[in-house]
């Protein structure tokens, strides 16, 4: 016999097990029910946490009647989780007054002391939904708390700690850049940005600092931020950056150059398109497109008929349409000479109807 | 000794348990795994804000493939579904796949489309574009609608993706419903990314039957209405909630469901887009894809989400089912074979490492497993050899524990706050969780096994293969042409065909090497695995060059000819290695030619006693044989990409021809039996078999055979019968006996399979016959005594004739030639003669030896009544009567009032199986026996290894004793002369030297002795007959005759003067050893007996040579016999027989 175990020990082993599985499927079975029960008392208190909101923004405090219900069962903890849960989820929905009034609720019953514990906890995800609460309701009083968390080794944790420096301090939110070495994701960055309303005068001098960070990610999302705020007095910084050794940075600065766009920018561009790889040309070509620059057709022309790259001919050519030259692309793809493929380019970027 | 099967089974049983703990285990892992995995989305997502994406313009491009095929019908709706999708950057491409309904008119109706020019910048092949479509109504500028000629799925996609422009591809049926947040749930995970770049991203897919929709949209979700789609959705909860979390957080996942995901368009690109080859390009492009990455070591992830975002209908009919599942199945299977090259390959971490096995293991051999299970417990129902009690626990714990992990994924499901929240729901789901093994299930292995037998069937290839229309595309070719290709294809088969016949092969030797090592411990396994590689590899290239020229031969002429023979041949070499060696192993007897010579009654007897046809040796052998000729028919419909391995093969094969086993030094054995398990026995048959054949005709004998030669010899009396001489054999008993003054009566005892080894002090083994022992004290007992035989079939005609062999043992011709023997001498002489065997006496033909000789008692198995007892049944078979009622019986039928007389008792009990009545009291006895100083330090290992064959002979010595103690109390007793012998040496008891397996005690014993007497001589059975004779000629004035054939010339003092030489017969088929003088010629090599009964070997080979000389005379005198089929002229014996007056 192998493993000198004998047919009669595996079975006794088999009937614990299989004693085992019965009396787990049991329970299981005994916890979804309860689980069932459980979910359908959640149901109930959310309709009562819904009606309550619904009463607060359509009735005033004068008009709401009062509901002793509803107050025994705040007093509860888990209804009061729910009650946060639910009244978080709400302000984001609404705006003007309604929010103010989800807010004063959140206020009324103190809610801040349940996202408070939450600060109070060691897993991540409870510390992120009580920075997360405190900051849709806007308690900008407990910041200092909250700072606490940028530095906290969970990225979960230290993002909704930056989003919530960003959303209370505004552009000053974003001093933890200074020295952020994790890379920001694309995520946190349009974030981060979404919550930036306006930037102030004398962000500039930052902003330059950034751009030489070392963090690619800190570099990008500065020139997202520039983009945003059309910052014009940083580009010739920008305009550096098209040297920079990171594709990404390289794209990310072709684009801001374009909304920081001045009288030189197409010059610069066309300068430094011979420098780049395929990608940035492309990129630089629907650049110059949108510059709507007529002083673009000859390069566009020549990129046309000499690049050897089908999609940077393709953006040539739609942005020679663009600039209404239709007139010179169809003397080219009418021309018998010109290849079969430059003529397809070319009748794809009229947009030539076949039928 | 274990039985037969035992170890095979434990091993095909145990194989089962370690792959049912493997799926637990795993399913365990994936159970818990996947729980973190949900949770930690969960906790990630309690807030998250989606429309930060859709409303952002710097997201990236997602680009929408849905390929549609025939949709005309809910098409319109569909995409409309698809134009209502929440995301900025989408673009959505509808590729028409050569639809044959009017899916393209009702689109460029519905969404006002116009034909354009499209420049398509992908590279990726694919089949011709009729045409670009867009939208005149700029309400539906996202939507691009592609017509193009039908190519299949993948290539649908293919156009897709070079239509696109976007950063990511998502690809999806048509008819999938999708959450409208479903591409920002989806883009969430690329724009995440960090450290790692995400090259792939699904999400849940749920089943749309029975769920309420309006206008593309789900607003009531349902259980399906029928169990099967019932139990579909609970398999894609399992599959989706559970495997793909689990798999998604442990980095392995591989399969991103070509309903709904998304793909890095630059990494599908360069990977070079779907595999339109295979019916599972979605896992494919995902292995390919991860593979890209892991040649390239970039950090990566593909991404499982588990929020339900596309909802499909699933098949609910078992036809459609089956189908999808067959093509699922065949899917795995071309994407293994294609990156086979990664399995545990750690060159690509854990995509080599752990998910390609894991599909490997679990999905794609799972359904093959548990089919072959039903088979397996099929076959052990029909033979009875379940273990219910064991089965059944084993059945419900599987079930069980599907059960389980069904309901712990509703549970997760539900907790989740995924799909299906309403606790009706979950209880119907908990019913078809405790349904789906007995209704689902079963379709969904069948269809796996049927996709794994179409995997072949519809020539998905392995490597390249040329398959079908091979024939038509050849006809037209000039025959020379024609020849070459078809011989240049047969070695691309033959190639891909010997890679097989080797594989299965070495597995078998390994199966041997491993059965020796657990049963053999004294083997030297090293050694042992060695020499066992080397014979079976010259062997087995031996038979790949001549099966293959066979094949090639055949597959000129018919094709399906040489695969069936090819087929039928080869597994009939992997079975018979498996059976020869097992033979080996229980016999210790290398099975050759002498198989022949046994009937199929014999064969049956043979097999039934030893346990051998038991239930589940045929069980097993039913196993094997379904185990060996599926590969081989797999195998022989491939084709390797190149002819040169299949010429490799024959050309290795050809010089193998030449190689002898031989050259390889053998190594030190500590015994014969150990040296010959290192052999192949396979080519052993097959040698031994051919030299029976070559010798079996006389041309052919002399064409291959030695020349052969008889000297003149002045006694012999005739040159036409080589062994008829005068007879002159000399008393050499008389002076040992006191003269009694009636003819003293004879009995012979002749013992199966008591050798020296064990009946001796002097033995290896050690002394287990303590009455024997005795007896031998006071008696004649001649302690270098040698059998003719190494089985039983030579017993007779030895011992009562001294009769040569014959071509297959004397017993084996089939007219029995005129000769003398003790029963027609003695008779002839007045004595009432006896045959005494608990047996079948038809057994090795004695029977018609015994009715030639007219003996008048013929007691056999039939003649028992009760009370005898037989001897206990293994598998339902005796081999007859025990040892005990066979001495009764000869002592109830011979009357002590008919002397004199002549009795011949074959005994039984100590023959495999070794099966005894009243084990447990000879069990004490060896016990006793073994604790005792009787038997050795050296002694004791032996006896301990080999206890089941002493406590029979122990039995057997008791029932001697006993015999002789009732025999004591005759009166006819102090007349009698006893002779104890065996007939030779049991092969199941290890040999030292070669000559063990002949060396047995010859005893003779009689009141009538004056003294004991001690003899050293070199004796043999050939010269138990002259002698006998000679006593009673010379004492008792017998009539004897004068003329004899006889091969022995009776005891002498000094075997040395002694120059008839003692030929050996192996078994049937084989004359293998001769002793002369004091030498012993075994297979060309020659050892000399010493005087302490064992042997060493001589390197003289002038002394080699003289003494083959001598051999090879015998075997001619044999050969002219057998082949006139007469000792002597018939005038000899009708006149010795009809002479009615006694000589004095």
């Amino acid at each position: 016999m192998f493993l000198y175990v004998s047919i009669h020990d595996l079975f006794l082993i088999f009937l614990g097990i299989l004693f085992l599985v019965l009396v787990l499927i049991g329970v299981l079975l005994s916890y979804v029910l309860y689980q069932h029960t459980v979910s359908r008392h959640m149901r109930e208190w959310s309709v009562m946490i819904e009606n309550k909101i619904a009463d607060a923004i359509v009735y005033s405090h004068e008009e709401r009647s009062s509901d002793e219900m509803f107050d025994l069962y705040s007093k509860k903890s888990p209804f009061r989780y729910l009650f946060l849960e639910k009244l978080v989820a709400s302000k984001k929905k609404f705006s003007g007054s309604a929010q103010q009034t989800i807010q004063q609720l959140f206020i009324d019953y103190n809610l801040q002391i349940e996202a408070l514990q939450k600060l109070k906890k060691k897993k991540a995800h409870l510390i992120a939904v009580g920075i997360q609460e405190l900051t849709v309701m806007e308690m900008a009083v407990y910041l200092p708390q909250i700072s606490v968390f940028l530095k906290y080794p969970s990225s979960q944790v230290y993002q909704e700690a930056q989003y919530a420096m960003v959303v209370f301090k505004g552009f000053d939110g974003l001093s933890f850049l200074n020295e952020f070495s994790y890379t920001i994701s694309d995520w946190q960055q349009l974030r981060l940005l979404r919550s930036l309303k306006t930037i102030p005068e004398d962000s500039i001098a930052p902003a330059i600092g950034w751009l030489k960070s070392r963090n690619t990610s800190v570099v990008v999302f500065t020139l997202r931020l520039l983009r945003k705020f059309q910052v014009f007095s940083v580009y010739e910084h920008v305009r550096e950056l098209l040297t920079h050794t990171s594709i990404d940075i390289r794209l990310q600065a072709v684009r801001t150059l374009q909304s920081l766009e001045n009288i030189d920018t197409v010059t610069h561009l066309t300068d430094d398109y011979g420098n780049q790889p395929a990608e940035l040309q492309l990129q630089i070509m629907k650049t110059l497109k949108r510059s709507d620059d007529k002083r673009c057709c000859d390069f566009f022309r020549f990129q046309l008929l000499n690049h050897p790259r089908a999609d940077v001919k393709l953006a040539a050519a739609e942005a020679l349409v663009s600039l209404g030259a239709k007139d010179d692309l169809l003397a080219i793809s009418g021309d018998k000479t010109s290849p079969d493929r430059l003529v397809q380019i070319i009748k794809h970027a009229l947009g030539e109807r076949l039928c | 000794m274990l039985e037969f099967s035992h170890i095979v089974y434990e091993i095909v049983i145990w194989l089962f348990l370690l792959y049912g703990v493997g799926v637990f285990l795993v399913y365990t892992w994936m159970g818990v795994y996947a729980l973190g995995a949900i949770i930690r989305y969960r906790h990630q997502n309690t807030f998250t804000d989606y429309s930060i994406i859709a409303t952002s313009s710097d997201t990236p491009v997602f680009s929408l493939i849905a390929p549609a095929y025939n949709e005309g019908k809910t098409i319109v709706e569909n995409v409309r579904s698809l134009l209502s999708l929440y995301y900025h950057n989408l673009e959505i491409i509808i590729v028409n796949d050569g639809s044959k309904d009017d899916s393209m008119q009702k689109l460029i109706t519905a969404y006002e489309l116009e034909r354009i020019s499209f420049f398509v910048q992908g590279q990726l092949e694919t089949k011709t574009i009729k045409g670009v479509y867009k939208s005149k109504n700029p309400a539906f500028r996202k939507l691009t609608v592609i017509d193009k000629e039908n190519g299949g799925k993948a290539d649908a996609l293919n156009v897709g993706i070079n239509i696109s422009s976007g950063d990511y591809v998502v690809c999806i049926d048509v008819d999938c419903i999708l959450e409208q947040d479903a591409i920002l749930k989806l883009a969430k995970p690329f724009l995440e990314q960090t450290d790692k770049k995400v090259i792939a991203c699904g999400g849940v897919i749920r089943l749309a039957n029975s769920c309420k929709i309006e206008n593309g949209k789900i607003t009531e979700v349902n259980v399906p209405k029928s169990w099967l789609g019932r139990m579909q959705a609970l398999e894609y909860i399992r599959a989706f909630v559970l495997g793909r979390m689990a798999w998604s957080r442990a980095s392995g996942l591989i399969l991103i469901s070509g309903a709904f995901g998304a793909f890095d368009r630059k990494i599908v690109l360069a990977c070079g887009g779907y595999d339109k080859d295979t019916v599972g390009e979605d896992m494919e492009l995902v292995v390919r894809m991860r593979r890209y990455m892991e040649e390239r070591k970039e950090p990566y992830e593909v991404v499982n989400i588990p929020d339900p975002l596309c909802w499909t209908e699933v098949p609910e009919t078992k036809e459609i089912l089956s189908k999808q599942r067959n093509r699922w199945m065949r899917g795995t299977m071309e994407t293994l074979w294609k990156h086979r090259k990664l399995m545990f390959n750690p060159r690509y971490g854990k995509l080599g490492m752990i998910s390609l096995p894991y599909w490997f293991f679990f999905e794609f051999l799972g359904p093959l497993v548990e089919f072959s299970g039903y088979i397996i417990f099929l076959i052990f129902l029909l033979f009875g050899i379940v273990n219910w009690p064991f089965f059944i626990i084993l059945f419900a714990l599987v079930i069980s524990a599907g059960i389980l992990y069904s309901i712990y994924a509703i549970w997760v499901d539900f907790l989740s706050k995924q799909v299906y929240t309403k606790r009706k729901d979950s209880l119907t789901l908990v019913a078809a969780a405790i349904l789906e093994p007995i209704y689902f299930h079963p379709i969904v292995v069948k269809a796996g096994v049927m996709g794994f037998i179409d995997y072949f069937k519809k020539s998905h290839s392995w490597g390249e293969m040329t398959r079908q229309g091979f024939n038509q595309t050849i006809e037209h070719l000039p025959w020379k042409l024609r020849i070459a290709r078809k011989l240049t294809y047969s070695l691309k088969k033959w190639g891909a065909f010997s890679v097989m016949f080797l594989g299965l092969f070495l597995l078998s030797i390994a199966a041997e090497w491993l059965w020796y090592t657990y049963n053999f411990k004294q083997f030297d396994g090293s050694l042992l695995a060695k020499n066992l590689l080397f014979n079976n590899l010259v062997f087995l290239f031996q038979l790949i060059f001549g099966i293959g020229i066979l094949y090639m031969i055949l597959n000129l002429i018919k094709e399906s000819w040489a695969k069936i023979i090819t087929v039928t041949l080869c597994t009939l070499v992997v079975l018979t290695q498996y059976i020869f060696f097992l033979y080996f192993a229980e016999s210790h007897n290398m099975l050759g030619a002498d198989v022949r010579y046994y009937s199929a009654e014999e064969m049956k007897q043979i097999l039934q006693t030893s346990g051998m046809l038991s239930a589940k040796n045929i069980a097993l052998m039913v196993i094997l044989i379904a185990g060996t000729l599926l590969p081989f028919w797999i195998a022989v419909k491939q084709a390797h990409r190149s002819w040169y391995i299949g010429l490799a093969f024959l050309c290795l094969g050809f010089l193998m021809l030449f190689v002898s086993p031989d050259i390889f030094p053998a190594g030190r054995y500590t015994s014969d039996f150990e040296q010959n398990a290192s052999k192949s026995k396979g080519a052993y048959f097959l040698n031994s078999n051919l030299d029976d054949f070559i010798n079996e005709y006389p041309k052919l004998s002399r064409l291959f055979g030695k020349p052969q030669h008889i000297s003149s010899d002045p006694n012999r009396l005739d040159d036409a019968y080589p062994f008829w001489r005068n007879e002159d054999t000399p008393d050499f008993l008389g002076e040992y006996f006191n003269t009694s003054t009636t003819i003293p009566n004879l009995v012979f005892i002749t013992i199966e399979g008591l050798g020296h080894a064990y009946s001796s002090p002097k033995g290896y083994v050690g002394n287990f016959t303590p009455f024997i022992d005795s007896l031998a004290n006071r008696s004649l007992y001649w302690e270098f005594n040698v059998s003719s035989s190494g089985r039983t079939f030579a017993m007779l005609p030895t011992l009562t004739g001294s009769l040569p062999f014959g071509k297959n043992g004397f017993l084996e011709i089939g007219q029995t030639p005129p000769h003398f023997n003790l029963f027609n001498v003695l008779k002839k002489n007045g004595f009432e003669t006896g045959f005494y065997y608990g047996g079948d006496a038809s057994f090795d033909r004695m029977k018609a030896f015994l009715e030639y000789s007219e003996v008048d008692n013929l007691i056999e198995e039939q003649s028992f009544t009760s009370p005898y007892r037989k001897l206990p049944e293994n598998n339902g078979e005796s081999w007859g009567y025990e040892d005990q009622a066979v001495f009764s019986k000869m002592l109830d039928v011979q009357k002590p009032d008919n002397q004199p007389y002549f009795n011949l008792i074959l005994t039984l009990s100590t023959h495999n199986p070794f099966l005894i009545n009243n084990t447990s009291y000879y069990e004490e006895l060896f016990q006793k026996r073994v604790a005792s100083n009787q038997i050795l330090d050296a002694q004791r290992k032996w006896a301990f290894e080999n206890k089941k064959q002493l406590v029979s002979v122990l039995n057997v010595d008791d029932a001697l004793k006993a015999f002789f103690e009732a025999y004591a109390k005759r009166p006819d007793f102090k007349n009698t002369i006893f002779l104890i012998t065996g007939d030779h040496s049991m092969p199941e008891i290890p040999l030292q030297t070669k000559i063990d397996r002949y060396h047995v005690p010859l005893i003779i014993y009689s009141p009538l002795l004056k003294e004991p007497k001690r003899f050293f001589q070199l004796t043999s059975h050939f010269d138990i007959a002259p002698s006998i004779l000679a006593y009673y000629r010379e004492n008792y004035r017998l009539k004897t005759p004068s003329t004899v054939a006889w091969v022995g010339r009776g005891f002498a003092k000094d075997r040395r003067n002694n120059t008839y030489g003692i030929p050996i017969m192996q078994s049937k088929n084989q004359i293998g050893d001769f002793i002369f003088n004091n030498y012993h010629l075994n297979d060309n090599r020659l050892f000399v007996l010493k005087a302490n009964v064992t042997e060493d070997q001589v390197d003289d080979q002038s002394l080699v040579n003289e003494i083959n000389r001598r051999f090879d005379e015998f075997k001619a005198k044999n050969a002219r016999f057998y082949s006139s089929g007469m000792l002597m002229p018939d005038s000899v014996t009708v006149n010795f027989m009809s002479n009615n007056t006694l000589d004095p």
